[in-house]
């Protein structure tokens, strides 16, 4: 479970999170739907712990992330829209770090990098130093560092974004068996199309609040020019227009 | 059309820097520059006195002179050697070589952003300045301190031009043999992206073993350390200035057998800069995601520079000749002081990371202080690195609650 309680996270002036509360049930998908600078990077980042929020509460598999942080970040999975590594470590090394500081059987999580990394088409390639790669290749292995330790808690920013169509599919069913064993999956992404296949549940966020919830019967029928998702989202947006600049 | 936009650009970097520099970050920046500005006046004022005192004002004015000179010729040397770095790796900022940008004017900017941290020279000169007042030739002292700008400005250009020159040396020959575009053919080919998957590319499968996580933090230090070319320039001072250290005791002089602890206390710092480059390295967003204590972070990154220093401090052991007391009380200042220095470096990077220049920053200048400590009050410096170190430790357990550093 992954359960944001009055989130409110601003940049100087700008409200960038507007006291977000939002539960991610475990065992969904639940996708997080918004235009370009909604707000969805800064809810994950608040979400992964990477910034602190100016108001409310963030609770990850029931532990409150700055009160008892290891705890919760030992349930966690983040993969950042922007992966970064260690350019000079080969993408083995760099999973075998994480395997090592999270405490994980090596064999097993040698295997399960293995598996996922075959999976993705990226085992040949493993080896080789990070800063040879291209974007896709480190999206698959920050997808990958993600899901090694199979987290009871997944945040996903763009995370499908720059995989080919074999690798998006593998990915697509590596987060359904990970929801299907339990785990909270919070899906962010501006690609309609990606959300309404992969997602059991879409939050629509709109300058910083969550503005709608829709369960999967909702956008399952779909018009010929824009799916039933696609006019939820822009009612929403079109009935909250931007304010004039002052 | 460009230099303008250029100009501007400058200008926006400079005012973009200071507005994100906290400002507990410039309080103490500026307190330490006034100190390191009132040190070098005190040092210089007795030299100035001296030389004055030995062999009148036109001497102390002659000293004045060389002293500016020589602050002229450091910056430019450090602007010169910053800028090759940065001609060397691809610099910050949009993809510069797919933009209708002159050659010229992108060296400008790299030679400008080389030189800027240079600037804190500037300390220095104001504090020769004063120093000399009333007791250099006052003919000498107005040519020094009207001239200083021009010999800092041409000292800087002859050092870019230098490195400018050297480029355009291993220019690829261009399809135009103007000097624009060999510039440019040369930035290319030093700024090319090496292609993926060459042949001959090293394969490396990881370590798969179970360990405590320190050392699982600490190896992946060792990894990083040994690959990373930007903690090899620092490892490869340390190195240098460890067997320095040691080679001075084969010296017969005394004076130079002092310089084994002053050399090896240089190498101990080097050591711990260590820590702050590779720890900065990490990518913030793994970092900050893994179930790891802020302490066993610091005890990890500590680690190998304290190993470095242990070895330093036994190999030290080993070749020093002495009486054996003094001897052995000189050697444990140095482990402990090399061992603060490794703490206090591995708390500041993680405290200020991912900002890596700042942690370096800080070091220096904190270490600088103690040293100039040391030499005005016995003991002072150590008791001063001592109080640095707790401080950046007690600071460990507020990591969790950095903020928009990334």
């Amino acid at each position: 479970m992954i359960r944001l309680a009055g989130v409110t996270r601003r940049y100087g002036a700008l409200v960038a999170l507007d006291g977000v509360s939002l539960d991610v049930a475990p065992g969904a998908i639940t996708g997080l739907l918004g235009a370009n600078g909604a707000g969805k990077s800064t809810l994950m980042r608040t979400a992964a712990g990477l910034q602190a929020p100016d108001a409310g509460q963030v609770s990850i598999a029931g532990h409150d992330l700055w009160q008892a942080p290891i705890a919760a970040r030992r349930e966690l999975g983040y993969m950042a829209e922007e992966p970064r590594f260690h350019e000079e470590l080969s993408g083995l090394e760099y999973l075998s770090f994480l395997a090592g500081v999270r405490g994980l059987d090596p064999h097993e999580s040698a295997r399960e990098a293995r598996r996922l990394l075959e999976r993705l088409g990226l085992l040949a390639r493993a080896g080789e130093p990070v800063e040879r790669w291209s974007h896709g290749m480190r999206k698959k292995l920050s997808f990958v560092a993600a899901v090694l330790h199979r987290p009871r808690a997944l945040l996903c920013d763009e995370a499908l974004e720059g995989f080919d169509l074999e690798a998006s599919l593998a990915a697509r069913e590596e987060l359904r068996a990970l929801a299907t064993a339990g785990a909270a999956v919070l899906f962010a992404s501006h690609v309609t199309p990606v959300l309404e296949r992969l997602c059991d549940r879409i939050v629509l966020l709109h300058r910083g609040r969550v503005v709608r919830s829709l369960p999967r019967a909702e956008w399952d029928a779909s018009s010929p020019e824009f799916s039933a998702l696609e006019r939820a989202f822009l009612d929403v947006v079109r009935t909250h227009p931007a304010p004039e600049p002052a | 059309m460009s230099r303008t936009a250029f100009a501007r650009l400058r200008r926006d970097l400079l005012r973009a820097r200071w507005r994100r520099t906290p400002v507990r970050l410039r309080l103490a920046l500026g307190l330490l520059a006034a100190f390191a500005g009132a040190f070098a006046f005190w040092q210089l004022r007795l030299a100035y006195a001296t030389v004055a005192e030995a062999s009148g004002a036109r001497a102390a004015g002659a000293a004045f002179l060389v002293t500016l000179l020589a602050i002229a010729v450091a910056g430019a040397a450090g602007t010169a050697v910053r800028f090759a770095a940065r001609l060397r790796g691809v610099p910050d900022g949009p993809a510069w070589l797919a933009l209708p940008v002159p050659p010229s004017e992108l060296l400008r900017l790299l030679a400008w952003e080389a030189g800027v941290p240079m600037r804190a020279f500037a300390v220095f000169a104001a504090a020769a300045c004063v120093a000399a007042a009333g007791i250099a030739d006052p003919v000498a002292w107005v040519a020094g301190v009207v001239t200083f700008p021009v010999a800092w400005t041409g000292c800087r250009i002859a050092a870019t031009a230098a490195v400018r020159a050297l480029l355009l040396r291993d220019a690829v020959p261009a399809a135009s043999d103007t000097a624009g575009a060999r510039v440019t053919a040369a930035l290319a080919r030093r700024w090319s992206v090496r292609a993926p998957g060459r042949r001959g590319a090293p394969r490396r499968g990881g370590t798969w073993r179970r360990m405590p996580v320190p050392v699982a933090l600490a190896w992946n230090e060792l990894r990083v350390m040994r690959r990373a070319p930007a903690v090899h320039a620092v490892l490869a001072t340390a190195t240098a200035l460890a067997i320095a250290s040691i080679g001075a005791w084969a010296v017969p002089a005394p004076a130079v057998r002092a310089s084994a602890f002053v050399l090896a206390l240089g190498a101990c710092a080097a050591f711990a800069e260590t820590a702050i480059v590779t720890g900065g390295r990490g990518p913030f967003a793994v970092v900050r995601a893994l179930p790891v204590a802020p302490v066993a972070q610091w005890l990890a990154r500590a680690t190998v520079p304290a190993i470095a220093v242990f070895a330093l401090v036994a190999a030290h052991g080993a070749v020093a000749r002495g009486p054996a007391v003094p001897l052995r009380v000189s050697l444990a200042w140095l482990a402990i002081a090399g061992l603060a220095m490794a703490a206090f470096a591995s708390a500041l990077q993680l405290t200020t990371f991912p900002n890596t220049i700042a942690a370096r920053r800080v070091l220096a200048l904190g270490l600088g202080v103690a040293a100039a400590c040391s030499v005005m009050i016995p003991l002072l410096g150590w008791i001063l690195l001592l109080a640095f170190t707790l401080h950046a430790v007690r600071r460990l357990p507020r990591w969790w609650a950095l903020e928009d550093v990334a």
